[in-house]
């Protein structure tokens, strides 16, 4: 897989809001065959941040249907990505 | 704050203001406050969005509202401590705005300097005088005499000078296509008949027919039919002739007068009365002009232009009011503005001498004054007075009935210091 295929994009939600309050845990929707390993690659040499740990969680995609109609939304794995002590934020996620 | 005033000339000023970034930030915090209340963001529960991502998310609405709430009150602020007051609302450009950044801008406005009216008794003229002479009044009642005159028929004859017909008329145009119109009235001598037709129908009796060709000549105003032959066919139904009344007591009593007498005196009195607004009104735009000669600047464009339009505006009512819809009038509206713009100029200097005089004099309107016109207005349109005062206060009118009062007692003021000269 290649690295700037792993990140998805930065997940910005109330919990994720909290968990930065520590200066140093980001959360990433991911490619979901990632694994922790290429994600911690990828956040290295895309973000330029060392990073400490990475704990990933596949979130299951919801079944939504549309009357009679039954579909299924795709499974999605997201990352939890601890920087390392004194490890600089990324600037483009400084704002959000 | 900072701010630097520049003179483009001596009624237009610029002025740029630098708003500090201490003072910008604050307000961009507190609009993205009132923002955060309200703002749904995916991920987050209404209201509990942190600002960082309200500012990014709403970054140019905040912006735009942090402008539009700082840029009056800098430029009202600014106006106050310089002491000058803005004849229209400032035209702002050159506007930035960064969060961290100071905001700068310039606005650039009108305003009338304070200047010396100088001395009122300077101003003469000659007053107009309302003479109305006795040939006036005899040509009053002789157009009484028009209204009231009465066809009859007559017989036995045929058609003269003056008389009217009735008739049925075929006309066929140069192109060929005829032209029927039954039972017209035509009077021997208008204005508006064709030349030469007046002389075709000439000693033809009741029942008679005739038919002509007329040309037209190359001047008539009516371009399509200027130098066409027409062919006409008439047949004269009856013949009347326009009898006027006598003019003696019974024609005064006809009109609701005791005697002739009286009615001489009532036409007289109309126009005495009519001679004395309209002397009135001469006497009021010849103070005008000398009123708006006394103005040392050049008018401020803006105000000109709002006189235009307001002239245009009215102008274009009375159309309304006429049934006449004022873009199909074939009016040259650009032309039609640059033939208002002198006097639009001389009625707002003429405006502003008078403010000025104002201001001078300390001449103001009691609330008495404004209670006494409203009654007066009440009493024309037939309400009560509390009505019409309602109805005024509803849409602003009292404001104006202020301004109106205060202007007549200037002009009054003026009135009474100028040199008047005159014969009566």
């Amino acid at each position: 897989m290649k690295l700037t295929d792993v990140i998805r994009r930065p997940l910005i939600t109330e919990k994720t809001s909290l968990l930065r309050e520590d200066g140093r845990t980001i959360v990433f929707e991911v490619a979901i065959g990632a694994n922790k390993i290429e994600v911690k690659r990828a956040i290295e040499s895309l973000l330029g941040a060392k990073v400490e740990s990475v704990r990933t969680t596949i979130s299951h995609g919801k079944i939504k249907r549309q009357g009679r109609f039954a579909g299924r939304r795709s499974d999605w794995k997201k990352a939890y990505v601890k920087l390392r002590e004194g490890a600089k934020m990324p600037e483009f996620l400084e704002g959000a | 704050m900072k701010t630097e005033f520049l003179d483009v000339s001596e009624t237009r000023k610029t002025v740029r203001v630098e708003i500090p970034s201490t003072a910008v930030d604050a307000e961009i915090d507190r609009i993205a406050a009132e923002y955060s209340r309200k703002a749904r963001i995916p991920g987050f529960r209404p209201g509990k969005a942190p600002a960082r991502v309200i500012k990014q998310r709403f970054k140019d609405q905040i912006l735009h509202d942090v402008a539009h709430d700082m840029i009056p009150r800098a430029v009202d602020e600014a106006l106050r401590e310089r002491g000058v007051e803005a004849v229209d609302s400032p035209d702002v450009q050159d506007v930035i705005i960064e969060a961290g950044q100071p905001l700068t801008f310039t606005a650039s406005f009108d305003t009338v300097p304070e200047f010396d009216p100088g001395d009122l008794a300077a101003i003469a003229f000659k007053r107009a005088s309302p003479g109305i002479n006795d040939e006036a009044v005899d040509l009053a009642m002789q157009r009484l005499r028009d209204r009231g005159a009465r066809h009859e028929p007559v017989e036995g004859r045929g058609v003269d000078h003056g008389d009217t017909l009735t008739v049925d008329l075929e006309r066929s145009d140069p192109g060929g296509a005829p032209d029927t119109h039954n039972d017209v009235s035509i009077e021997l001598g208008a204005k508006a008949n064709p030349p030469g037709f007046d002389e075709q129908l000439l000693g033809l009796e009741a029942s008679a027919t005739k038919s002509f060709t007329l040309h037209y000549p190359g001047d008539y105003p009516i371009g399509e039919l200027a130098n066409t032959d027409v062919s006409y066919t008439v047949t004269v139904k009856a013949l009347k002739r326009r009898i006027l009344p006598e003019l003696d007591d019974e024609f005064a009593k006809d009109l609701g007068v005791d005697s002739l007498d009286a009615l001489k005196t009532r036409v007289r009195e109309d126009l005495e009365h009519e001679a004395k607004h309209a002397a009135e009104r001469e006497d009021r735009s010849e103070l005008m002009k000398q009123l708006a000669a006394k103005v040392p600047f050049d008018v401020p464009t803006s105000m000109v232009g709002r006189e235009i339009d307001r002239r245009l505006e009215d102008f274009a009512r009375r159309l309304v009011d006429q049934n006449v819809d004022p873009r199909q009038a074939g009016i040259d509206w650009n032309a039609f503005r640059e033939s208002q713009r002198e006097v639009s100029r001389e009625a707002v200097a003429a405006a502003l001498v008078l403010d000025e005089v104002t201001r001078r004099e300390k001449l103001d309107v009691s609330d008495e004054e404004v209670e006494g016109e409203v009654v007066k207005y009440a009493e024309r349109t037939g309400r009560t007075p509390a009505a019409v005062r309602a109805a005024l206060e509803k849409e602003g009118g009292l404001s104006r009935i202020y301004a109106g009062l205060r202007r007549e007692k200037s002009i009054d003021f003026v009135m009474a210091r100028a040199t008047i000269t005159g014969d009566s």
